[in-house]
C-alpha cells in the first residue's frame, strides 16, 4: 500500500476523520476476530483450569480492595447528594431506594468495570505485550500451543466470571456505605431506611447489573489481551499497548453500557 | 526437507522478501547470512509458519505450510525446535518447566519424568543445577543454552536458530557453536541457522547462503563463500564498509 497524496486543505479534516474511523473499524474487526477464535478454541478441551484460577486471582481478587473502597465512598456520597436534592421536595425517605437502585443497576457494574479496565487491563496488556516483544508468544506457537488458547482464553474466562463477583461485592458495600451515611450522619430511621432500600429493588435490577458486568469483564480481558498480542517495538511498544488497552477498554465499558442498558430496560 | 519457493513478503509498503528460493537438504546445516534488516528473521519465521508468504510457498517434508491452520499447523510445528534470539524463555516458569513445556503440554508424561528429561537435555547443553532457577536469574549464555535445551526437548527433526551467538562474548559464542555442531551429530537433525557472525557461520555450516535485498544471492560451501568473488558476498564476509552494500 502506498501512501495517498496529501489532501487539499479543504479535505484535510474529513480525511483525518475518515482515517480515524477506518482505524477504529479495523481495530474492532481484529478484536472480533480474536473473540471468535477464543470462543472456538476455548470450548474445546484441555481447559487449563489452573491457568484460569491464576487469572481469576490476578484480575479479581487483587482488584478487590480498590473496588471496595470505590464502592463504599460512592454509596456514601450518593446518599449525601440524594439527601440534599430530595430534601427540596420532602422525599428524604427515598434516599435508600435511590442508593440501592443506582448501585445495582449502574454504578456497581460501571465503576467496577472502569477500575478493572485500568488495573487489570493495564497489567494484561503489559504482560502479554512483553511476551510478544520478547518472542515468548512466538515460542508458544512454535511448540504447537495456541497462544490464543493458552494466554487469551483464561483471561477472558476470568473476566467473565470475576467482574460479576466484584460487582456483587461493590453493590453490597455501596449500599452499606449509603446506609451508614443515611442513618448515622443524616439521622434517618434505620428501619425505614432498610425498608425503603429493599421495597423497590427487584431481582432484575441486580441481575441486569451483573449481566452488564459479565460483558464488561469479557470486553476488558479481550481488548487488553489483543493490545498485548499486537504490541511491537520494544519497551516503548509495550507502553503504547498498555495505554491503548486502558483507553480502549474503558471506552468499551462506557459505550457498551449504554446499549446494554437500553437492551435490558427496553 | 525444506523447500522455499518464490517467497515474497511485505510489511505495509516495505518489501522485505522479494522472491526467495532456497532448498535445504535433510540432515544438513544451512546457515543464512545477511546484514541487519535483510529479512533473515522474517525468512526463518516463514519456515515454521509464524508468518505466511504474500506470494510463493514453503514446503516442509513435502507438506505445503501455506494451506495449514490451527491443529494441522501445530502438528507440523512439533517437528521443529527453535532457538530464539533472546531465548524467549517463559519468565513465569522455572527452567525445568521451560525445557519440558512441550512435554507437559502434548504428552501424558508424569512431572517427575519431565524433570528427568529436562535435566538430561540441560546436561547435553552443559548446564547442571539450574532446574529450579527462574529465567531472570540466568546469564545471557545460560539463557541461550536453556532455550536450546527447550528446543531439543521433543527430539525435533529440524532445528532453527535465530542469531544464536548475538550478544554473547566470544568464548560463550564458541560454546554455542560447538553445541550446534555436536547436537547436529547426536540428533542427526536438519538445521537452519541465521546469523551475521561469520566466525559462527564457518564453524557450523555445511552450506552457507546469503540473503541480500530480499533474495538469495549466493549459496555454497563455507570455502566457496569465503573465496567468492561476488562483490556483495566478498564485502559481507570480509566485513568491509566499502562496497556495494551500503550501511544504513
Amino acid at each position: 500500500m502506498s501512501e495517498p497524496a496529501a489532501p487539499s486543505p479543504v479535505l484535510r479534516i474529513p480525511t483525518a476523520v475518515g482515517r480515524v474511523a477506518l482505524d477504529v473499524l479495523g481495530e474492532v474487526g481484529c478484536v472480533a476476530g480474536y473473540l471468535f477464535q477464543a470462543a472456538r478454541e476455548g470450548i474445546r478441551p484441555p481447559y487449563r483450569v489452573r491457568n484460569i484460577f491464576r487469572q481469576m486471582e490476578s484480575l479479581g481478587v487483587n482488584s478487590m480492595p480498590v473496588v471496595l473502597i470505590t464502592a463504599i465512598f460512592t454509596g456514601m456520597v450518593l446518599a449525601l447528594q440524594t439527601h440534599t436534592g430530595f430534601k427540596r421536595f420532602n422525599a428524604e425517605s427515598l434516599v435508600g431506594t435511590v442508593v440501592a437502585l443506582s448501585m445495582t443497576r449502574e454504578l456497581g457494574p460501571v465503576l467496577t468495570g472502569l477500575i478493572t479496565a485500568g488495573r487489570a487491563g493495564a497489567s494484561i496488556a503489559a504482560e502479554l505485550g512483553t511476551m510478544r516483544v520478547t518472542e515468548q508468544i512466538d515460542a508458544l506457537a512454535t511448540m504447537g500451543v495456541s497462544p490464543v488458547k493458552y494466554l487469551m482464553v483464561p483471561r477472558i474466562v476470568a473476566g467473565l466470571i470475576m467482574l460479576p463477583v466484584l460487582t456483587t461485592f461493590a453493590d453490597v458495600i455501596g449500599i452499606a456505605g449509603g446506609y451508614f451515611v443515611g442513618v448515622e450522619v443524616l439521622g434517618a430511621n434505620p428501619t425505614v431506611y432498610i425498608k425503603r432500600t429493599f421495597d423497590y429493588l427487584d431481582a432484575d435490577d441486580i441481575l441486569g447489573g451483573l449481566l452488564k458486568a459479565a460483558v464488561f469483564g469479557t470486553l476488558i480481558a479481550l481488548i487488553s489481551s489483543y493490545k498485548g498480542f499486537v504490541a511491537e517495538g520494544g519497551a516503548e511498544g509495550v507502553g503504547r499497548a498498555t495505554t491503548g488497552a486502558v483507553v480502549l477498554s474503558s471506552m468499551a465499558v462506557l459505550v457498551s453500557n449504554y446499549f446494554l442498558t437500553s437492551l435490558i430496560t427496553g | 526437507m525444506i523447500e522455499i519457493q518464490g517467497v515474497h513478503k511485505a510489511f505495509g509498503s516495505k518489501k522485505v522478501l522479494r522472491g526467495v528460493d532456497l532448498g535445504i537438504e535433510r540432515g544438513e546445516t544451512m546457515v543464512i547470512i545477511g546484514g541487519s534488516g535483510s529479512g533473515k528473521s522474517v525468512l526463518i519465521k516463514h519456515v515454521i509458519g509464524l508468518l505466511a508468504p504474500d506470494q510463493g510457498h514453503v514446503e516442509v517434508a513435502g507438506e505445503d505450510l501455506s494451506g495449514l491452520k490451527g491443529d494441522a499447523l501445530s502438528q507440523v510445528r512439533r517437528r521443529f525446535g527453535m532457538l530464539f534470539q533472546g531465548a524467549a524463555l517463559f519468565d513465569s516458569m522455572p527452567v525445568w518447566q521451560n525445557v519440558g513445556f512441550a512435554l507437559l503440554e502434548h504428552t501424558d508424561m508424569p512431572k517427575a519424568r519431565v524433570r528427568e528429561v529436562a535435566q538430561e537435555r540441560l546436561e547435553w547443553v552443559g548446564l547442571t543445577d539450574v532446574l529450579d532457577l527462574m529465567p531472570a536469574e540466568l546469564s545471557g549464555g545460560m539463557r541461550k543454552r536453556v532455550g536450546l535445551a527447550r528446543a531439543i526437548a521433543m527430539d525435533p527433526e529440524i532445528l532453527l536458530y535465530d542469531e544464536p551467538t548475538t550478544g554473547l562474548d566470544p568464548i560463550m559464542a564458541d560454546v554455542i557453536n560447538r553445541l550446534i555442531r555436536s547436537l547436529q551429530e547426536r540428533l542427526e537433525v536438519t538445521s537452519v541457522v541465521i546469523t551475521h557472525d561469520m566466525v559462527s557461520a564457518y564453524h557450523v555450516a555445511d552450506r552457507i547462503s546469503m540473503l541480500y535485498k530480499g533474495r538469495i544471492v549466493a549459496i555454497g560451501t563455507p570455502d566457496e563463500i569465503r573465496t567468492s568473488d561476488d562483490p556483495v558476498v566478498h564485502q559481507f564476509v570480509t566485513g568491509s564498509s566499502e562496497g556495494p552494500i551500503t550501511a544504513r
